[in-house]
């Protein structure tokens, strides 16, 4: 029986989109955004409303796949379909988008051509390795992007509206990682699925709203008896894992616990604080801050989203060095690798990242059709039984 | 033990003076190939497509890192009027030279798609290109001028005018060089990458001063045509070639096959200049047991791997018809395992 | 303000002693074998790389030779028939064996990769030092009609579902298309996600990597009135970052080398590079106004730009061959393709040369192309300093910006030639044809009202399938249905 129903959140996430609506008739301005370096403190500190855009289904990828190529991936063409079909969507007023990998690059382009939704594309170096004058340009390209998100909502972004932001952002983060800290125990009561579930909806309420929801979770976990039985522990990894997913988790979670992951959609985005203006933040690796503490906020926020981890970036030692991390810390027996078709950044890495962390995976490489379910789960409980 | 080369790889590494993951092995398999595939030896020499099958065949059964057409030396001196002897089951025999001595000579050059059975190595050098030529390197053996020669001409009258009538015969040698060329264009043509095949002129038969006198200079005539294509040229001459092996590297050859002289001294006769490729006994693979050829066959590739220029492991001659196919397999398997580079691969820095 | 074109650049119909050029004409791979006859031997002992006179550094055979060797796609082609063109495939089918020979004698090898034009222009300006790119081995499966490095690349994990750049990783494996490198350099950033994947699994074969960062380059931005494309802050702020990046190499290549390199040395690389550069786009212009070569050798001739086939001074000698025969040829109205023969823009260099050759005997002709490598073709500017000439330069890269950006560079080519038609090629699991294909074919035919054709390469094969080819000809009929 799951902690909270999943309509539990479908009805918060529902409320939420109504008061976005209402918002707006005010003259507030909607930011949809797909990833995890997206800036969301400069976008809140601006005075709009970042909304994450991660839907995918087989209904909204048949509905985009009239806008793009057959061999576009999975969560593109759904995206394109998403604005068409979406409630959530077709309230964005403008799209922030990082040049992540090269469908996530051109994606913006074909919204604008299609849907005439104007785009901020933010530049993030792909190289990792955090030489001065990388993170300078990022952080002259933070600057450009508040200019635009001021010139969109009439509100100038303040070095003590980021301050606030910050520190918002850096609560929930910090929530988020209690609550999937609760995950490090045997038999967790925070399921893989809700875990997803929260995290998005965190995400859509904002921090003040999702950190009163994850304290009520956070009771509710404290409140109730774990059960007895030990269950496989899996790790989740791979491309943009939506919450059209969902069935995979609940498919895999029938016989296993998912207890962590290093998905852009899960642990990824809440690991570290961004670090407090001379306060050094969560996230020192013995005594040292991993992320230099001093300078301005946009400086702070520069540092902090350049060093994030994740599979495209080059090279993307540090993923693999979180991902080895997670499966020692969360005490991991297999990886579920679920990749969209044709995501290049994932798929090339499957084979590399199972000899570095030398446990089972199940690689999966699929789109949302639901037509291959049942072979999926067929391989599934071929995995598990290997466990 | 997988390979991690093709075997053109390794031979494009061998003919750039790269070291290879392992020593190309090469038995040379010609009409035991048509015993391999079941089908009579007349039909390999007569048509091209059962010629490129058996040998296809041979290639993936065997692991060898060529393929290569051959059935006999008189196959050029055939297609310009010596008549030979089709045995169902055995290699074609001369039964009359084109000319009893060596007066006359006439102008013709043979026509490789009309002429005797040229066409049928064309025709399996294509067939065999386009089946696997991305992988294997295709060879075609020519027989060369002085051997040819003794095919268009009784061979006692040949040899008696290596004394007698020395510029009679040089003009028969260079009759057939134009033929054989003209021949090795075609090949070229197709795909395949000609062999000059020269066992007439071994110590077997005449002596190191006629060798340099007449066999030297026409096959470096018929190799520096094939260097106008850049081609990498394998010379094979089987028999006794103990006291012409220092010579032949002056022919241009880029590769010598060798048969009776031991590798060691092939080494020192011509290792600074040409890769060589051989030579383990035709009789003893025929005959031997497996355990045997790999024993000798491990000594020969030891030796053969101190090749300065490069080694390739092969048999001295044809694998003879009827050898049984574990012995082939184990000939193979011997070279591999001790041609072996543990190095390859490893980073090597300027 | 860009250098001037070297409007000097006039070429002469050399008269090469014992050999006079046929009348112009594209011919098969079967007719070359009766040409290569009456080339003399002079003229094979004449042409050698690296300056060597040794027998190894020759290179002027015919497609004979390397076909013997494996390439079994020229066997498919057509070619052109003069001396300069012979000798540019020749030199160009060579590459192999010269870049063990580089090792073989001294130089150091170094593999750039991803940015398709200017890391090489620093690396061949340190003395000894040869800069080539395993990026052009996406062709290798295609000049062999052969699977072996694909399934190289699938026993590394990376399948069928991606680009054909995956053939590079698979050469990596083998050690055996070129010598382990000395370094490599691998740029990324705003590039192709498919050949980024391909050097980071390459990082396990190349201890020695440099990573370098090829920024973004954006679009004008919706609030603020500086246009980035022309906005002279947001350019500069990108120079100087690609600078940064740059200096990063040029201290690698010192500790590489031992050797200090001197602004006067990177000057004059930059002055050889545009000396080819200059060099290609006067032979662009020939070929694509006046038909003097055709489109598969210009395919050969562009990519030469990228890193000058291990030898930037002899492939600067076949080119000023190359001009001295195309130039002849415009002036005496010579050309290698009918005056009536259909005009089109082709984006994306095909992978499978074949289509080239196919599209040619159809009834067109390529008078543009978008092969991806614009910032291969433009002249650096020498009155700047180098390293901000280089980055400059970059700064029209194809594949950095938008797809409406190379869109854009298509269309002015169209327009300026009177296209008749757009052909776009692309491959299927290439993670930027998968966006950039659908994209540029609605601009070209919203802004030019033309047909545009696309389609994917068909993994290597002796023949272009029967499905494509009719496309093809459909495409054709329309074009010409539309004179």
């Amino acid at each position: 029986m799951e902690l909270i129903p999943r309509v539990t959140f479908e009805q918060i996430r529902w409320e939420r989109l109504e008061e976005i609506a209402a918002e707006r008739r005010k003259g507030a301005k909607v930011i949809g955004y797909f990833c995890i370096y997206a800036p969301v403190e400069i976008v809140e500190a601006a005075g709009a409303i970042p909304v994450r855009l991660m839907r995918g289904g087989q209904a909204a990828e048949e509905a985009g796949e009239r806008y793009l190529r057959a061999d576009a991936c999975s969560f593109c063409s759904a995206c394109m379909g998403n604005f068409d079909l979406d409630p959530a969507y077709k309230q964005v007023d403008a799209v922030l988008a990082v040049n992540t990998c090269d469908m996530m690059r051109r994606l913006p382009e074909s919204i604008e051509n299609h849907f005439g939704i104007p785009v901020f594309q933010l530049y993030m170096p792909r190289t990792s390795e955090p030489l001065p004058h990388r993170v300078a340009e990022f952080r002259r390209q933070l600057d450009i992007l508040a200019a635009d998100l001021a010139g969109l909502t009439g509100r100038s972004v303040s070095d003590e509206r980021l301050e606030s932001e910050i520190a918002a952002f850096n609560h929930l983060r910090a929530m988020l990682r209690q609550a999937n800290d609760t995950r490090r125990a045997n038999s967790p009561l925070l399921s893989g699925s809700t875990t997803l579930d929260l995290t998005a909806t965190a995400w859509l309420l904002g921090p003040v709203k999702a950190i009163s929801l994850i304290d009520e979770v956070l009771r509710m976990v404290a409140a109730r008896p774990r059960p007895e039985t030990q269950r496989p522990r899996l790790m989740l990894g791979g491309s943009m894992l939506t919450e059209d997913d969902r069935w995979l988790l609940d498919l895999v979670e029938e016989k296993a616990d998912i207890v962590t992951d290093i998905l852009c959609t899960g642990t990824r985005w809440f690991a570290e604080d961004v670090p407090g203006g001379g306060e050094s933040g969560n996230g020192e690796v013995g005594g040292q801050e991993r992320v230099r503490s001093d300078g301005n906020p946009l400086d702070r926020l520069a540092r902090f989203y350049f060093s994030r981890p994740c599979m495209h970036r080059r090279p993307n030692t540090d993923l693999h060095t979180y991902a080895e991390e997670l499966v020692r810390e969360f005490r991991v027996q297999g990886l579920v690798y679920k990749t969209l078709l044709y995501c290049d950044p994932w798929n090339f890495e499957a084979r590399r990242l199972q000899e570095a962390l030398g446990i089972p995976i199940l690689h999966l490489d699929t789109d949302y059709s639901t037509e291959n379910r049942e072979q999926m789960r067929t391989r599934v409980e071929a995995f598990l039984e290997t466990l | 033990m997988k390979d991690l080369l093709t075997p053109r790889e390794r031979f494009g590494l061998l003919v750039i003076d790269e070291p290879q993951d392992r020593v190309p092995v090469f038995p040379l398999v010609t009409a035991h190939a048509a015993r391999l595939a079941g089908i009579p030896v007349r039909e390999y020499y007569t048509a091209g497509a059962a010629m490129a099958r058996c040998q296809l065949v041979a290639q993936e059964t065997y692991g060898i890192d060529f393929i290569s057409f051959f059935s006999e030396v008189g196959l050029v001196a055939e297609a310009l009027g010596s008549q030979f002897d089709y045995p169902e089951d055995d290699l074609p025999l001369l039964t009359r030279p084109k000319w009893t001595d060596l007066t006359r000579l006439d102008d013709r050059v043979v026509g490789p798609l009309t002429d005797g059975r040229l066409r049928v190595y064309i025709d399996a050098v294509t067939y065999a290109y386009e089946a696997r030529g991305d992988t294997v390197p295709i060879l075609a053996y020519v027989p060369a001028p002085f051997t040819t020669a003794q095919q268009l001409v009784d061979q006692e009258a040949f040899l008696l005018g290596l004394l007698t009538e020395p510029e009679r015969v040089k003009e028969l040698l260079a009759y057939a060089t134009r033929s054989i060329v003209r021949f090795c264009r075609a090949i070229i043509g197709a795909g395949g990458l000609p062999i000059l095949v020269d066992p007439l002129a071994s110590g077997s038969v005449i002596s190191a001063e006629h060798y340099r006198e007449f066999a030297l200079p026409s096959e470096a005539e018929v190799i520096r045509y094939l260097h106008r294509y850049d081609l990498d040229v394998v010379l094979h001459i089987c028999g006794d070639t103990r006291t012409t092996i220092a010579m032949m590297p002056e022919t241009g050859a880029d590769l010598l096959s060798i048969d009776r002289v031991d590798v060691a001294g092939a080494i020192a006769g011509a290792g600074q200049a040409c890769r060589i490729i051989g030579n383990y006994d035709t009789s003893a693979i025929l005959l031997s047991d497996p355990k045997t050829i790999e024993r000798e066959v491990a000594e020969m590739t030891t030796a053969g791997k101190n090749c300065p220029k490069g080694f390739v492991a092969a048999t001295g001659c044809e694998v003879p018809v009827d050898t049984p196919p574990e012995n082939v397999r184990a000939f193979v398997r011997s070279a591999r395992q001790v041609g072996f580079n543990p190095d390859y691969g490893r980073r090597r820095r300027a | 303000m860009k250098a001037e074109r070297d409007r000097e650049i006039k070429g002469s119909r050399d008269q090469v002693p014992g050999w006079a050029d046929p009348k112009s004409a594209r011919v098969t791979f079967d007719q070359w074998l009766d040409l290569f006859d009456r080339v003399p031997d002079e003229l094979i002992e004449r042409y050698h790389y690296y300056g060597n006179g040794e027998a190894w550094s020759k290179y002027l055979f015919p497609p004979q030779t390397f076909s013997i060797y494996g390439a079994r796609h020229l066997r498919r082609l057509k070619f052109d028939n003069s001396l300069a063109a012979l000798r540019m495939w020749g030199f160009v089918q060579n590459e192999t064996e010269r870049l063990f020979r580089a090792r073989q004698t001294g130089r150091r090898v170094i593999a750039t990769m991803g940015d398709l034009g200017a890391v090489p222009v620093i690396v061949n300006s340190f003395p000894g030092c040869v800069a080539f790119y395993p990026d052009c081995i996406w062709w290798t499966p295609f000049v062999m009609e052969s699977r072996v490095l694909f399934d190289a690349a699938a026993e590394l994990g990376i399948g069928d579902a991606t680009c054909f750049s995956r053939a590079a990783l698979g050469a990596f494996s083998k050690h055996s298309y070129f010598p382990d490198p000395d370094l490599v350099i691998a740029s990324t950033g705003a590039s192709c996600d498919d050949y980024s994947g391909v050097e980071q699994l390459v990082e396990s074969f190349a201890p020695d990597m440099l990573w370098v960062e090829e920024p973004l380059r954006g679009e004008c931005r919706m609030s603020n009135d500086e246009c980035r494309m022309g906005g002279a802050s947001e350019r500069q702020a990108l120079i100087e970052f690609l600078k940064r990046e740059y200096e990063r190499v040029v201290e690698r290549m010192e500790k590489l080398t031992g050797h200090a390199i001197t602004e006067v040395e990177l000057r004059e690389g930059v002055r050889r590079a545009n000396r080819v550069r200059n060099l290609v786009a006067r032979l662009r212009d020939l070929a694509f106004r006046h038909a003097a070569l055709a489109a598969l050798e210009m395919m050969v001739v562009e990519f030469g730009n990228l890193h000058y086939y291990s030898d930037m001074g002899e492939w600067t000698a076949v080119l000023e061959h190359l001009l001295g025969t195309a130039g002849g040829r415009a002036r005496e109205g010579e050309r290698v393709l009918p005056e009536d023969a259909l005009r089109v823009v082709w984006v994306t260099p095909p992978a499978d040369p074949l289509l080239l050759t196919y599209v040619e005997d159809a009834g067109a002709r390529v008078m543009g192309t978008e092969y991806v490598i614009n910032q291969a073709l433009e002249i650096m500017d020498e009155s700047k300093p180098p390293l901000e000439a280089i980055a400059e330069s970059f700064m029209a890269a194809s594949l950095i910006g938008t797809s409406g950006q190379r869109a854009k560079s298509v269309i002015r080519q169209a327009r300026e030639r009177q296209a008749e038609g757009v052909i776009i090629s692309g491959i299927l699991g290439g993670s930027h044809c998968a966006m950039e294909t659908r994209l540029i074919s609605d601009i070209v035919k919203q802004e030019l009202d033309l047909p545009a054709l696309e389609f994917d390469v068909a993994p290597a094969s002796n023949e272009i399938g029967r499905q494509l080819q009719t496309r093809i000809d459909a495409f054709l009929e329309v074009l010409r249905s539309r004179r």
